[in-house]
């Protein structure tokens, strides 16, 4: 079914699936320290399906070539292709609910724009648990960005950069984004961008977060890495990656 | 902000009220009153504001004329 | 207490969606069919067949190809209900190979169970 992916589609679906492997573990760090029972029950329960997405992407990477053990977890901190903004757990509440905010939304609409009959369904029922995900998500977003406003426009600035290069730069159009040109997508990456703005603006419109303290344009083509989809050769530390792949765990099972 | 929360089984069934929930905003009380009242596959849930409540009942005896006015 | 046990298994229908046996199986898929109409839900009292979550069965050259759905994609059961499967086909004298597809298109939903799957729910009190 999925012997015709390029690796174009393939290196795209992997940053979602990292991103979406990360974040489940960002949620897991969390889920305890909510400013309420409700948030953790809503974050525990976004970890899960996080989870379960991460499952399925896997296994569509593994049946276009992608070797099993080495998506599980079996490589470097530098093969993850999550968005940067997860490469470090948050130092706040307020940092890490725009952080999720911002890069459930990213991922979620780098699966929507996806036309290959791989996703038929697929991406149907990952639309319905982001429902959720993403409803609570904004909702305390705009609850914080109330409460803390310059807290709020600050990690925005640094998680929506990172979100940015997960989409795609802005010169990728309908014309010229590999995506779209091979039929995987259907829309491009300056269109996803547009939209991934638009929301936000609309989000803080009441508020005093200024969303014009991102730098819309960025990331430049050039220096972006078109396999990690970011910018820099940041990465998560070597723990997390211990710690998704059960490692104390496994060692504790042989004892 | 306490909010009471209302939902239903099915459609057509009456909203029956389940209980209630602390949220600080009528956004995040979406969130709150869902996984707090997750034991069902609710058809409908609606959460009220507590302070929007009109009472209906109350002291169910005629007013008294004031003392001095008589 | 299986659906395959209370009626015919060319009954076995779920409403508007194209799932389940449609009536053309060979005997021995018919079988496959009533065998996995024995494993239970981990969660609920109903067979994997009865929940819907069996899309279709077809055997070739022994293996048997099992197109399967979750009504959760985080399922915590996910590989224990995999695990149900191929135990319980490979028993069957005629079954070499149990090939497990996950699927999800249809996007599984409530409106697959039959009454008689609702009734159940109801009955041990699970509203769906």
């Amino acid at each position: 079914m999925t012997d015709d992916w390029n690796d174009d589609a393939i290196e795209y679906v992997q940053a979602i699936a990292d991103t979406k492997l990360i974040l489940s573990h960002r949620y897991s760090e969390w889920m305890l320290s909510g400013p309420a029972l409700e948030d953790d029950i809503a974050g525990a329960s976004a970890a899960q399906d996080e989870i379960g997405h991460v499952r399925q992407l896997f296994e569509k990477l593994s049946d276009s070539g992608r070797d099993p053990e080495w998506l599980q977890g079996d490589r470097d901190p530098e093969e993850f292709s999550n968005a940067a903004c997860l490469d470090d757990t948050s130092d706040t509440w307020t940092e890490f609910v725009t952080v999720a905010g911002v890069t459930e939304r990213a991922a979620w609409y780098l699966i929507d724009s996806i036309a290959h009959e791989d996703f038929d369904g697929l991406g149907q029922r990952i639309g319905q648990d982001e429902y959720f995900h993403l409803e609570h998500l904004d909702a305390r977003l705009s609850h914080q960005a109330e409460e803390n406003p310059e807290a709020v426009e600050e990690a925005f600035a640094a998680a929506a950069a990172a979100a940015l290069a997960l989409i795609g730069p802005a010169t990728f159009d309908a014309d010229t984004d590999p995506l779209v040109q091979s039929g995987f997508t259907d829309r491009s990456a300056a269109d996803v961008r547009e939209g991934f703005k638009r929301h936000y603006e609309t989000l803080f419109e009441e508020t005093d977060v200024d969303p014009s303290a991102v730098d819309w344009d960025a990331p430049d083509e050039a220096s972006w890495n078109e396999t990690r989809r970011r910018i820099g050769d940041g990465h998560v530390d070597p723990d997390v990656v211990d710690a998704l792949g059960g490692v104390k765990n496994a060692e504790y099972a042989r004892a | 902000m306490k909010y009471e929360v209302f939902a239903r089984i099915r459609a057509g069934d009456e909203l029956i009220h389940v209980g209630n929930v602390d949220a600080p905003d009528d956004r995040l009380v979406k969130t709150y009153a869902r996984t707090t009242f997750d034991e069902e596959d609710w058809d409908r849930m609606v959460a009220v504001p507590r302070d929007e409540l009109i009472e209906v009942t109350g002291a169910q005896m005629a007013e008294s004329p004031m003392v001095g006015e008589q | 207490m299986s659906k395959s046990s209370k009626s015919e298994i060319d009954e076995m229908g779920f409403g508007p969606f194209d799932i389940g046996p449609d009536g053309t199986e060979t005997d021995l898929e018919r079988a496959v069919w009533a065998n996995l109409d024995e494993i239970p839900d981990p969660h609920i009292p109903l067979s994997l067949v009865e929940m819907a979550m069996i899309y279709d069965v077809t055997v070739e050259d022994s293996v048997a190809n099992i197109d399967l759905s979750f009504p959760c994609m985080g399922c915590p059961a996910y590989e224990f209900i995999h695990d149900d499967i191929r135990g319980c086909l490979r028993t069957m004298s005629c079954i070499d190979d149990v090939e497990i597809n996950v699927v999800w298109d249809p996007v599984w939903s409530k409106d697959m169970l039959d009454a008689e799957a609702r009734e159940k729910l109801q009955e041990s009190g699970i509203a769906l």
